[in-house]
């Protein structure tokens, strides 16, 4: 008897280890929505294409270089447009915004940096682009009707300001981007999740 | 072994010749059916291309048409004013049961977000999936909708998924004025059903490629595994990226055991982005069936060809080195002097052969010709030296004759003394017994020097016989000393007792000592020595005839073997002698030269030993 329990607990624990593995496996994207772990681009299947896509576009600008050299991607914007943008309790900028930036500055493998409006720094943010839609250095990240078009204005090399495009459209093209949009904006079953994140 | 070669080479030459005519024009052959091939495929291809390009036009055609039929719902105008996605959802879920002729159909605030949308996989159940808040106004079709006011194009859709879509804004009166409150997009996916209709139209199969997977495939899905998505994508990323708007590129690839003639280009959206790649490929393997099956035909032409060409080859060459050897044979047979010898088979074909025959023909009959001259020149040769020898001889009896004419004077005018004192008849009887006596002498004397004459002039005998060469000398010196030249002259001969018998003419011998003899005679007329030495030698006799003259100039010794030359004064000889000499000398297979000698001419000649030891 004792012998048999044993074994059915055994039989149990590499089932569940068997299910939790196949979840794991499964679309992260699917799973992720209304969870903490939602965006994270390790789990992302199509993130070494990403890697790959980014080392072809921008794999000599100079901007990059420098950045990834310090480990740290300098983003000087105000952060004061909740729930794009907003400074929790501890006065930590939070919102879609910074999810988005944080995202670039991963798919670069490097850290994001918020500093103050007016530092120096490769990427200032956002950038208002009323008349109609932003060019130049300008990377639409934000629509609405109300304040139009909402930009990234990426300063220094082509080759960097398109590597950051392409990691925008990535993220949208694989849905990451509407993911992060529904939680931070509060719609739908993301509500959850930013407000966990909100503490 | 000669032959054989020849016959070889021939051989070679037309195999060489045929195998590389066979290929050069098989290969031009066969490149022009692969071109024909090709073309054909490459046909195939743009046709199937051109079809893509038409069916997402009637794609987006139909869209345009169907966003305008749901956009003119006025239900859902006010629906989307308020932003009510649920009422949104209601309204679409029953323009879905309507069956509406889309994929995909959503609908956007103003501000870029989705307030509802039936996908694909809704289309069919109804329902209208949870993409409400979700913002689309990175999607470039919708800034371009936004900037223009209507747009349509290809896109990715949902993640992984293209389509081609048409954006329409949706207007409503707002306090009298029409204002855009929202967009509506209608899509088509570019899946599998896409690519087989490509398929039904042109043949070529239609495969959508993102990122390493297949979208979209008009092969069937057993065929068309994840793995040889992967390994199209790779060939496809692979190969040399094509210049913009270039010729478009033909590449193999095989899939699933099947060659595949593809032929890659970029998908691209509105915003230039590639989002996917289109590859349109064509089932090769007929066209490599085809191509076998003309290989393998082409090698039978080659082969078929080539044994024709061999045994051409071998049946000329052969005839051409028979004919050949019975060429040879006939040479060999000429070379032996068998001159009749004729070609036997005058073929008639009229070839080179025929002639070279007919040729040979002539030849051996001209050779022929010319041998029988030479022989009757030969034969007319030696009747001349015959002749020449014989009046040779004639002429020194003349000049002999004139000589011995005081000899034969002096005796006579004795005769003629001793006759007239026999008629006087003042002498006793005696006396004339004695004087008929002399006349008997005399007259013996004379009849001996007429006998040594006419047995001189007397033509020789056709017959070589064996004679003792010292007694013809003796002979020859004797009928010479009668000469008048010969009246200061003394003779010394010195001849090696063990000199044999020679086989010779022994008057044409004797006419060469007899020549050599007045000659050296001539040379001498204040009178002088003639030494005559006869020794015998290892294979030949040796005479020497040696004056005291003034000897013979050597400018002159080329000349003096010539008939006819003569350094004598006109009447005295008749320049015959020592050509005649020469002549009899080399009959008898021996040598007449002039030595050099301090004093006066030394004129040797050599006889040789008869071959079989005689007495």
């Amino acid at each position: 008897m004792n012998h048999k329990t044993t074994e059915y607990v055994m039989k149990a624990v590499c089932a569940g280890a068997i299910v939790l593995s196949l979840a794991g496996c499964g679309n992260s994207r699917e799973k992720a929505s209304g969870t903490k772990t939602a965006g994270s681009p390790r789990t992302d299947p199509t993130f070494s294409v990403l890697t790959r896509e980014i080392q072809k576009t921008s794999g000599s600008s100079a901007t990059l270089a420098a950045v990834r050299k310090s480990g740290l991607l300098k983003v000087s914007f105000s952060c004061s447009r909740p729930p794009l943008c907003y400074q929790n309790k501890l006065g930590v900028p939070r919102g879609f915004e910074v999810d988005l930036l944080r995202q670039i500055a991963s798919a670069f493998g490097v850290k994001l940096n918020i500093v103050a409006p007016g530092e120096p720094a490769p990427i200032e943010g956002p950038a208002a682009a009323n008349s109609g839609v932003p060019g130049g250095d300008l990377i639409p990240y934000y629509y609405s009707e109300s304040t139009g078009w909402l930009a990234l204005k990426v300063n220094g090399d082509d080759e960097f300001h398109r590597g950051v495009a392409l990691v925008i459209r990535h993220l949208y093209e694989t849905g990451t981007f509407q993911q992060l949009f529904l939680m931070r904006m509060g719609v739908g079953e993301g509500t959850a999740g930013a407000e966990s994140e909100l503490e | 072994m000669k032959r054989r070669r020849i016959f070889h080479r021939i051989v070679a030459v037309s195999l060489i010749v045929a195998a590389a005519a066979l290929v050069c024009s098989l290969s031009i052959y066969y490149f022009l059916l692969n071109r024909n091939f090709s073309r054909l495929v490459s046909e195939e291809i743009n046709s199937g291309r051109e079809a893509v390009r038409l069916k997402i036009n009637e794609r987006l055609i139909r869209a345009r048409i169907t966003a305008s039929l749901i956009s003119a719902d006025p239900a859902l105008g006010s629906a989307v004013a308020t932003r009510d996605s649920n009422l949104v959802s209601n309204i679409l879920a029953r323009f879905g049961d309507a069956e509406l002729d889309a994929d995909l159909i959503t609908v956007i605030d103003v501000n870029g977000i989705i307030l509802a949308q039936i996908e694909p996989e809704n289309a069919i159940t109804g329902t209208v999936a949870s993409r409400t808040g979700e913002p689309i106004f990175l999607n470039p079709l919708f800034v371009r909708t936004v900037q223009k006011g209507r747009s349509e194009g290809i896109e990715l859709c949902l993640p992984e998924a293209v389509c081609m879509e048409s954006f329409t804004p949706v207007a409503y009166k707002v306090g009298g004025s029409e204002k855009t409150i929202g967009y509506i997009r209608i899509g088509f996916l570019i899946d599998n059903g896409f690519a087989r209709e490509v398929r039904l139209a042109t043949g070529a199969d239609f495969i959508l490629l993102r990122r390493e997977r297949g979208l979209a495939s008009s092969l069937p899905p057993e065929k068309f595994t994840a793995s040889v998505a992967h390994a199209l994508a790779d060939a496809v990323s692979s190969a040399a990226p094509a210049p913009d708007n270039s010729e478009h590129k033909l590449s193999s690839f095989r899939m699933s055991g099947a060659p595949y003639a593809i032929e890659p280009a970029d998908m691209t959206d509105p915003s230039d982005t590639k989002i996917a790649k289109m590859v349109i490929a064509r089932n090769t393997s007929d066209i490599a069936e085809a191509r076998k099956e003309a290989l393998r035909l082409l090698v039978f032409a080659i082969l078929f060809s080539l044994i024709v060409a061999v045994t051409l080859g071998v049946v000329s060459a052969s005839r051409i080195s028979r004919s050949l050897a019975k060429l040879l044979a006939a040479v060999k047979e000429i070379t032996e002097g068998k001159l009749d010898i004729r070609m036997p088979d005058a073929s008639g074909r009229g070839d080179e052969i025929d002639e070279l025959a007919g040729a040979f023909d002539e030849m051996a009959r001209s050779l022929k010709n010319r041998d029988e001259q030479i022989r009757k020149s030969a034969d007319e040769l030696r009747d001349n030296q015959d002749q020449l020898i014989q009046s040779g001889k004639l002429a020194a009896i003349g000049e002999l004759a004139a000589g011995v004419a005081h000899e034969i004077g002096n005796p006579l005018s004795a005769i003629s003394g001793y006759a007239q004192m026999i008629q006087e008849k003042i002498t006793s009887p005696d006396e004339n017994a004695g004087f008929a006596k002399e006349i008997e002498r005399e007259t013996e004397f004379i009849e001996r020097i007429i006998q040594d004459l006419l047995e001189f002039s007397r033509p020789s005998a056709n017959l070589m016989e064996p004679s003792d060469t010292r007694e013809l000398a003796e002979s020859a010196i004797k009928t010479a000393s009668a000469h008048k030249a010969f009246s200061k002259i003394t003779v010394e001969r010195k001849f090696a007792p063990d000199i044999p018998l020679l086989n010779c003419y022994p008057k044409e011998i004797q006419q060469v000592f007899l020549n050599l003899i007045m000659n050296a005679a001539q040379a001498m007329p204040e009178g002088g020595k003639i030494r005559i030495d006869g020794q015998l030698r290892a294979d030949h006799v040796l005479y020497r005839i040696r004056d005291e003259g003034p000897g013979i100039p050597h400018e002159l010794r080329n000349k003096v073997f010539n008939p006819f030359f003569t350094t004598k004064p006109p009447g005295v000889g008749t320049g015959l002698g020592l050509a005649i000499t020469y002549r009899i000398i080399e009959k008898h297979g021996g040598i007449l030269k002039i030595e050099d000698t301090p004093i006066g001419a030394s004129l040797v000649f050599t006889l040789p030993l008869p071959e079989v030891e005689n007495g």
